[in-house]
């Protein structure tokens, strides 16, 4: 389990001989179902947090 | 300015188009940078839900799709949203081409093992630079 307070930031070098190209927007996103976020996180009552309980508003 | 790990929701677009309007992102970067001549600060990936079971489990079966959910159900039942982490695809933003806001954030257990699922990884990964220009 990585400490909490320092995590190994990605190393982008790693990726370089996988990347495969570009795509529009359009064309990334058409398979994608945004997530509905409540009132409360829109207007800023709440925060999302993604844990190992998954995602959650609190 | 976001920080890494940081979930934002993308409103709308400072020059129009909207189609990134109510899409959420995961920070996976935010250092300066230039790619095919333009400029960005921020490195993302896209936050998806599922429509249905039989649409999750098709989903879970792409390598690059980062599952989100709740493994801790003994002690814990009550559970959080599903969804998954598009890994595979790396959206760059310019900051200021946008407009967001940081709706919360991804724990640095869980952003770590985002980072070592990627790296050890070895599907193809596309880029997403047209909100650059």
């Amino acid at each position: 389990m990585a400490n909490a307070s320092v995590i190994r930031k990605l190393d982008f070098s790693k990726l370089s001989n996988r990347k495969s190209g570009f795509l529009t927007t359009s064309e990334a996103i058409k398979d994608i179902t945004p997530i509905k976020w409540s009132d409360d996180i829109i207007n800023g009552k709440k925060e999302v947090i993604i844990s190992k309980e998954g995602i959650k508003e609190v | 300015m976001c920080n890494i790990g940081d979930i934002i929701l993308i409103e709308n677009y400072k020059d129009g188009g909207n189609l990134l309007n109510k899409h959420s992102f995961v920070v996976l970067d935010n250092t300066n940078g230039q790619i095919e001549g333009m400029s960005y600060d921020l490195v993302c990936n896209v936050l998806s839900s599922f429509k249905n079971e039989e649409q999750k489990k098709r989903k879970l079966s792409y390598p690059g799709n980062f599952p989100i959910s709740n493994s801790d159900t003994v002690t814990n039942p009550d559970n959080g949203k599903d969804g998954y982490l598009k890994t595979d695809q790396l959206y760059y933003f310019n900051s200021s081409n946008i407009n967001y806001k940081i709706i919360g954030n991804v724990l640095p257990d869980i952003l770590q093992l985002i980072f070592d699922f990627i790296q050890q990884s070895s599907f193809a990964i596309t880029e997403i630079i047209d909100n650059l220009k």
